[in-house]
Order: structure tokens, then sequence, then C-alpha cells
């Protein structure tokens, strides 16, 4: 049993709490025991210190990285820009002298101090290195036998890899989310823009309709390509642009499908048997449908091996 | 002089270049516009006015007040394609926001960045919902979360980081 | 090089590697491995019978991988000496032919059984029943210079994760330099690897792992002119084929080389100016280069049927093993120094070594020959002199003081220091051909036996002194 500090940043708890649950029910039945970082903030998110003043950024984030030494465990969190903003932060206090002593400097102010003896995991990464594909696959009850699965990993799992514990293979044609997905056993191939950015972040609040466009494409290159039956992401940041942001394209007539998008560890815990009212309840584009598929008595592992 | 050129000159690049270098834009000198980096970034492919390259050879002529009220650059994704990819260890995407941060410290920026700032000062949150509790309740969760809005005294150090910075000189708080 | 096989006074090593050199201009020793190649080379007519015989499949690295050559293998068609050798790492012993071992008898014919390969040779060259060294045979050489000239690899598709390495349309120049040959895989016809159709659209992309500080900071010189080449030979011949040529810049340095690149794009070569930042697959297999061009200020991209990756040249680790062997210096590009990068373009910082070639530094063949012909001069000089001319400014042992430690032998970056018996006594000896007199010794002796003439204590003492001096 490994134990991890649950980071959740702000999307996840605040607006898409049924992924919080999912962690919560899917991980410690795999072996992941989660516990709260109790006050921890925004990571903080790019727009906001990031873009200000780069040692209060730094210093705001050490702060939180300071919460998991204290209980002694490694961060393990899902949200993308949460991962990236972390794994950076870690990465220029480690190798930047100058920047250690501002950051310690400002973490005296409130009493704490970074000693650097927490890794920061995503929950992909998590999930990969410490659980694997085949012991996932032990544990689902329903498969996804036939069902096709379009990936979309999200920018900040990928980029830079230089910050990054566990790294894909090879980054622009990313694999550690397909595998996870195949241990579920769907299928997901490849799609030209797989790797592209969904236009989700600073874009999407800085201009709506250029953050669609890139959108757009992206899901033409899903539906046209591999048409797929369901959209799997490993970043809420992108869930929210996947999901909402594929409603706005719906609704306004600019795309004629709808690709029903789950996070990760969501369609793990309802492979896993798990209350979708719990775990997959936050959602634009319908999903009841898909999940009472996945959900069904046919796709019973058992019945299936049996 | 004609309408279609500019003068270089010598004083503009200096400060250019060195406000971005002090504000975390390091490598500022070092690009030699490949354009690597334009050509997978997603400024770039849904076409605002700037991308990692283009504003990096502004700065290296000396324009750098010419762009300040242009939003371009709050439309960087972090994404650090360009990082990976640059033959020159640039950092593209570190000069994209060094750029950002000489914009803040100038009052140049969107409403929508003064709103997510002031969340995280007020709630410890960049992203807020007033209707959390119930949502959280819906999917069996405590309708309390166990992160900084729920502890005052996170808060209190989240507010202490940010009052001893240079944010606190633009006065949004 | 057939030239060089045939001339009486060249005796030519292949298949050979350099273990130990020693001594100093005039008079170095050099150990050479010859490696066991398996097969007898006075009885083998490099008439390939046995290649056609042996069962096994290795990647053939002269092809530069793109087809298979058997573990019996002559390494090309024009190789020098047309001689086969066994690869022993991928040699699978049929028939449990292991080297040194008896044959079985068949019980049907009563005659030996025999490896494929045996069986197959006609001369006799390949016989397992030999026991065989391994560890090959070592020659020792008496020789007065010594010209260095190791080549260059290129760097492989792999390290660029960005351009799809893994998509077998996407190739190293090399690469696409066999696939056009008349003596390549395909027999010079121009295939898609994956479909083996011919293609319609080629981008090629230059300055893949050089002019990038994540591999190579320098710029390999010759890419810009053999792409040009390789898409100018393409276009000629197959009109219809569209060719993208991705450039940071282009360039051609050299007589008549920007005449040939202007000539391409009279010809309807596409040329990009601007460094693809990636590679997408399309479903059809196509290739989604995503580029820049400079002229325009915008994303351009080319669906493309080939990219052709003009990768990197670099020393290999086997010559910078050899560097070490030869007491050379390896500069922070990881070539061979020279001795003085203007006046000195051949020479090294040990007598009697020259370098040739692109193990010094990039370069093309032009430039490559005019460097040979200059290291062979130079290195003829002192042969036919018979004397040299040495600085004054070096290290000498007194042997009174010399208490035979041995600490300057090992210090000396020129292995110019060796220890002799003195009425039984061991004494430093400094080889005044090979000393350049940098000094380390000097200052190493804790018996103060070694003075560097010219740099005395005293005389040292004394120019602090005159510096010092208040005016
Ligand atoms: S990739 Fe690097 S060197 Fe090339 S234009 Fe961008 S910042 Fe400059
Ligand atoms: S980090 Fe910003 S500048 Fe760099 S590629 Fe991504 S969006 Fe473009």
């Amino acid at each position: 049993m490994k134990t991890m500090g649950l980071f959740l940043g702000c999307n996840i708890p605040l607006k898409l709490p049924d992924i919080e649950q999912s962690f919560r029910k899917a991980l410690p039945e795999l072996g992941i025991d989660l516990v709260d970082l109790e006050g921890a903030s925004c990571c903080p998110s790019w727009g906001t210190l990031p873009s200000f003043d780069l040692p209060t950024w730094l210093a705001v984030s050490a702060r939180n990285i300071t919460l998991a030494e204290a209980k002694d465990v490694d961060v393990v969190t899902g949200c993308n820009s949460c991962f990236g903003i972390l794994a950076e932060t870690k990465h220029i206090i480690e190798h930047d002298e100058e920047y250690r002593k501002a950051v310690q400097e400002k973490l005296a102010l409130i009493n704490r101090e970074y000693k650097g003896t927490s890794q920061v995991y995503h929950v992909l990464h998590a999930l990969y290195k410490f659980v694997g594909p085949e012991k996932i696959n032990e544990k689902i009850k329903y498969t996804l036998k036939q069902l096709t699965i379009a990936i979309q990993v999200g920018c900040h799992a990928l980029w830079p890899s230089k910050v990054m514990a566990i790294k894909e293979p090879n980054p622009f044609f990313p694999t550690i989310l397909k595998e996870l997905c195949e241990a579920l056993e769907a299928d997901v191939p490849h799609y030209s823009r797989i790797e592209a950015c969904c236009g989700m972040g600073g874009m999407r609040s800085t201009n709506m309709e250029k953050s669609l466009g890139l959108l757009k494409e992206k899901l033409i290159s899903i539906k046209e390509e591999i048409d797929a039956d369901m959209i799997v992401v490993g970043c809420s940041s992108c869930y929210l642009q996947m999901d909402g942001g594929q409603k706005i394209l719906r609704d306004r007539g600019e795309i004629d499908f709808e690709i029903p998008v789950f996070y990760y560890t969501q369609l793990l815990a309802l492979c896993m048997g798990f209350d979708p009212k719990q775990v997959a309840a936050i959602n634009e584009i319908p999903r009841e449908e898909i999940i009472a598929r996945i959900q069904s008595e046919e796709r019973l592992k058992e019945k299936q091996e049996g | 002089m004609y309408e279609g050129v500019v003068v270089l000159n010598e004083k503009d690049r200096e400060l250019a270049i060195k406000t971005i270098m002090e504000r975390g834009g390091d490598g500022v000198l070092r690009c030699i516009q490949c354009g690597a980096c334009q050509s997978t970034c997603p400024m770039a492919f849904a076409d605002f006015t700037l991308n990692p390259r283009k504003l990096i050879r502004l700065i290296q002529l000396g324009f750098l007040e010419e762009m300040i009220e242009d939003s371009s650059t709050w439309a960087c994704q972090a994404c650090n394609r360009c990082v990976e990819i640059c033959p020159r260890n640039v950092k593209p995407f570190e000069i994209v926001f060094a750029y950002r941060r000489y914009q803040a410290m100038e009052l140049a920026f969107s409403t929508s960045a003064v709103q997510s700032q002031m969340n995280l000062y007020m709630k410890g949150h960049a992203v807020f919902s007033e209707a959390y509790k119930e949502t959280r309740q819906k999917v069996g969760l405590p309708p309390e979360t166990p992160t900084a809005v729920s502890y005052p005294e996170a808060l209190k150090e989240i507010q202490t980081l940010i009052e001893n910075s240079p944010i606190m000189e633009l006065g949004l708080f | 090089m057939v030239q060089v096989s045939t001339n009486p006074n060249i005796e030519l090593l292949t298949y050979s590697e350099v273990e130990s050199v020693e001594g100093f201009v005039g008079n170095f020793k050099v150990k050479v491995r010859k490696k066991q190649t398996w097969v007898d080379w006075t009885k083998c007519t490099g008439c390939g019978e046995c290649m056609e015989k042996c069962p096994v499949k290795v990647p053939n690295e002269f092809n530069a991988g793109l087809d298979h050559r058997p573990a019996i293998y002559i390494q090309f068609p024009q190789a020098v000496p047309k001689k086969a050798v066994i690869d022993i790492d991928n040699c699978i012993n049929c028939a449990g032919r292991k080297f040194g071992t008896e044959p079985k008898i068949s019980k049907r014919t009563g005659k030996p059984i025999l490896a494929p390969c045996e069986r197959a040779c006609g001369t006799g060259a390949v016989n397992r029943s030999l026991n065989l060294d391994p560890n090959g045979e070592i020659v020792e050489l008496d020789v007065g210079t010594i010209v260095v000239a190791t080549g260059f690899k290129v760097m492989e598709k792999d390290w660029f994760k960005e351009y799809a390495p893994h998509h077998p349309d996407v190739m190293t120049a090399l690469q696409f330099e066999r696939l056009l040959s008349a003596t390549g895989p395909t027999g010079g016809k121009l295939v898609r690897p994956s479909t083996n159709q011919k293609p319609k659209v080629i981008s090629f992309i230059s300055c893949v792992g050089s002019r990038d500080v994540r591999y190579h900071s320098y710029c390999s010189r010759v890419c810009c002119m053999y792409l040009i080449k390789q898409a100018k030979l393409i276009k000629s011949k197959y009109p219809d084929i569209e060719i993208y040529m991705h450039f940071m810049d282009v360039r051609t340095p050299g007589k008549d080389f920007d005449e040939y690149y202007t000539s391409a794009i009279e010809m309807g070569i596409n040329i990009v100016r601007g460094k693809p930042g990636g590679i997408e697959v399309l479903p059809d297999g196509r290739l989604r280069v995503m580029a820049y061009d400079a002229g325009l200020g915008k994303n351009v991209e080319v669906h493309a049927d080939m990219v052709i990756l003009a990768t990197a040249m670099e020393v290999p680790e086997s010559a910078k093993k050899l560097a070490s062997t030869l007491s050379l210096t390896i500069d922070a590009s990881g070539f061979f120094k020279e001795l003085h990068p203007k006046l000195k373009p051949v020479e090294t910082a040990v007598e009697g070594i020259y370098l040739a070639g692109c193990c010094q530094g990039p370069k093309d063949i032009p430039d490559t020959v005019s460097q040979a012909k200059g290291a062979a001069a130079v290195a003829a000089v002192p042969l036919a002199r018979g004397k040299v001319v040495i600085e004054p400014t070096i290290s000498e042992v007194n042997q009174e003081k010399c208490s035979g430690c041995g600490l300057c032998v090992a210090v000396c970056p020129y292995n110019a220091i060796s220890l002799e018996l003195v009425n039984d006594r061991p004494r430093a000896k400094i080889a005044p051909t090979a000393c350049k007199g940098c000094g380390v010794c000097t200052s190493t002796c804790p018996s103060e036996a070694i003075v560097l003439h010219g740099f005395t204590d005293k005389q040292i003492e004394a120019q602090v002194e005159a510096l010092t001096m208040p005016v």
C-alpha cells in the first residue's frame, strides 16, 4: 500500500467533485491510500501569480508542497495545471540556488521551509507506476471491449519533460493514458491531433472564439479519423473544455456530433462498478447512455471470461 | 519618416532586453528565429497577433511598449511545447510569461486575470464557485473541502505571501 | 580504395583496431588488433555464396538498417578487400557447428554434417573445425608518423521525438541516400517503406541535431548541399513529385554551391525557411509536417509521404577511445582537436600524429580531400628529413636528484616520461621529442629533480620580481 497526499486544486473540489470522488473510490482499492493536504490552496494557476511575480508564485506553490512534506508523503494531483505548476516549481527551486533562497525567505514569513522530500506525481503517472495496467485490469468488473476511446492527455503532463518524475517515452506520441485505457480493454487508436492543445486555459479566458477553434480542430480529428465512442482525458481543465466547449460548438451547430467525455479515473471507477451518481455525475454532453452500456450485464468481466 | 519603416535604435533594445531578462526571460538573446516554437504553438494555431517567436523578435529589436495592450500573451497555454523543442534553450514560454509580468506591473491585463487574482487572495482558489457545497453533497462528498477555503489559518498564510510581494503595488485588494 | 590496396608500398589493415601506441615521432610502436574474421582470407574469393545460405538476418549497417544481411557477410559489393567475415555475436552455429568442434557424422550418408556457410564455400575458406582465437591477432608496427582519419557517424532518427521517429517513412538522409542508390535495398527504386509505393510529396528537414544545443551546437556543414543534391536528383527523375525543403537558413559557401541551390529553386523545389517543430501522423499514414515559413511569418503545413531528416554528423564513441589511446585531445564539440585552428590545422598536440577529414570537424568531400593531402604531406616531412625540430623549452630530469617515485610518469599528458634503470635503481627519463614543455612534471616532482628549461624557479622568480618592482 502506498500513501499519497491528494492535492485537489480548484476545479476538481469546487466544480467537478465527481472527479474527486472517483479518486477517493478507485485509488484505495488499487493500493493507493489518499490523505488530505488540509489547507492546500490553488497551485497557483498560470494566469495568477506566475503571470505577476515569479518568486511569489514559487513560494505559494512551495507552501503547497510543504503540506505533503509535513505528512511525509508524495503529492498526487489530477489537474494538469496543478501538476505542471508544482512540478515546475520543484524543478526551479531544486535547480536554481537564487530562487531557492528567495522562496525560503518568503516561506520563513509563514514559518515554513521547503525541504524537497516530496515528489510530485500526476494521478495517471501514479496509477501507471504504482499500480500498473495489469493490476488495473485485474480489479475491473466491467470491460470496455469493442469501445473506442480517444485519449486527451493534456499539455502539462507532456511538456516540459525535464520537470517530470515519470516521463512519457515520447511525449509527442503519448502512450501512458493509452495503456491505462487499454487496461480497461478498450480500443485506443491514434488520431493525428492526439497531442494537440484543447484550447482551455489562458486562451479560453482571453479569446473564447479562438479557444473553441482549437477544440473544434481536435474534435473533428477525433470524429473523422477514429469515430470514438468517448473521449478520455487526464486533466480537469481539458475535461471542462472537451465537455463544456463541445456543448457550445454543438449548440451553435458548428459540429453535428456529440462524444461523451470522461476523466480517466471516472471511467476506471465505473469499470470497477462504482455508482455513476457519485463518480460521473457532472457533465454537459450526455453520458447516461454510454454509462448504461458500460455497466451492463454483458460487459461483466467474469461473464466474458467464464 | 516613411509610414512603413521603423528606425532601430540601441537604447530601446537594451531596455527591452533588460526588462524581459529581469522577469525570468533570460534566454531572449539566444533566439535565432528558427520558428520551431511558433510552428507548434497553440497561440499561432489560433492566429493570435503574438506568438513566442514574434514576441522574442520584437523584444530583440527593442519594441517593448508597442505591444503592451496586446492581450495575446495572456492566451499562452503554458503548455511548454516550445520549451521542449527550442534548439537554442531559449525557453520561449518563460519569455512570454516575463512579458506578461511586465504587462501586469504596468496594469495591462484583462479583467478575468483580476478576478482570479482576487479569488486567490480572498478564498485561496483562483477558480471559485459559490455553489460548491451543494455540488459536493450531490456526489456524496462532505460539503467542506479539505482546502484553503475551509481553513482560515491557511488563507492567512497565502495572504501573507501575497501581501509581501510587489503585487500589492497594483492596488488590487 | 582499390588503388590503395594494390599499391606495393601500402599495407592495408582492414577489420582492425589500434590497441596501443608507444614511443614518439619517428619511433612509434603501434599494436594493432586484426579482429578475428572467422574466414580464411587467403582462400576467400569474395564470391558471396555463403551469404546466400546463411539463415540469420541482422539489420544491415551498410544500408543504414533499411534491409538485412546474414551473419556471414561481405560488407558491400565494392568492399576492399572483398572478403567475408562472420559476425560471431549473431552467428547461430547451424548444425551445432561451433568453431573448434568436430562435425557430427550423418548416419544416412556417413558424411560430416557441415554448417550451410561451410558447405557453400567452394574454396574451404570457412572451416568451423578450426580452433580460432576469438581475439584475433596482434601485429606490431614500427611507424614514423601517424595520420588519424576515423571519419564520422550520423545521428539516428530516434533522438528526435518530435519528428515521429517510429514511423518508417521518416528517415535520416543517410538512409535516404541508400534508398536512392542503385546498390541500395530497393535497387534504386524510390518507394515509401510503409507502402512500397512511389511517394508524391517529400519533405526535407535540415539542422536535425546540428545547431541545436540539446544535441550539437555546431553546424554539420554538409547537410544543406547534400539535401539539395538529393532533392534535385528526385526532381529531375520524377518531376511530378512535390518537394519541400525546410531550412533554418541555407548555407552554401563554396565554389558553385549557391548556383546549385538557386537552380534547385528554379526547378520547382520549394524552399521553406523555418524549423518545423513537429510531425503528426495522419490516419492514412502520411505525415503532417508542422512548419513555419519566415517569408510569410506564418505557420504552414505539408502533408508528406516521406520526411527526410538531415541528422547531425558526430564523432563515434569508438573514435573517442582511440583519442585517449593516442593521447589526443577532444574539443568541446567532440571532435579531435587540431594544434592551431589556422596555422596548424592538421597537426595535433602530439608530435608526429596528424588529422584528416571529419574526425577533426564536419567537412564535405572537397575539404576532406584537401585536408587529407595536407596531412599526408606534413606526415611525410619528418620521414623524408629523418630529423625533427623540437622546442628548446622542454623538461629534463636530473637523475641524481630523482628518487624514482614515478609520480611524473602518471601526470605527463603526452606520455613523454618513462622509468629506466640506472645502476639498478629506477630513474625518470623524458623523451625530448615527446615533451611539450607544459611543466606539469616539474611542479609535481617532490624531489625537485625536473627542470623546465627556460622556466627554472630562478627565472620565474626573477620575472615576478621584475613585474612587481615599484616604478
Ligand atoms: S524555437 Fe527557440 S530559437 Fe527558434 S524561434 Fe523559437 S525561441 Fe527562437
Ligand atoms: S507555452 Fe505558450 S508560447 Fe509556448 S507553445 Fe505553449 S502556448 Fe505557445
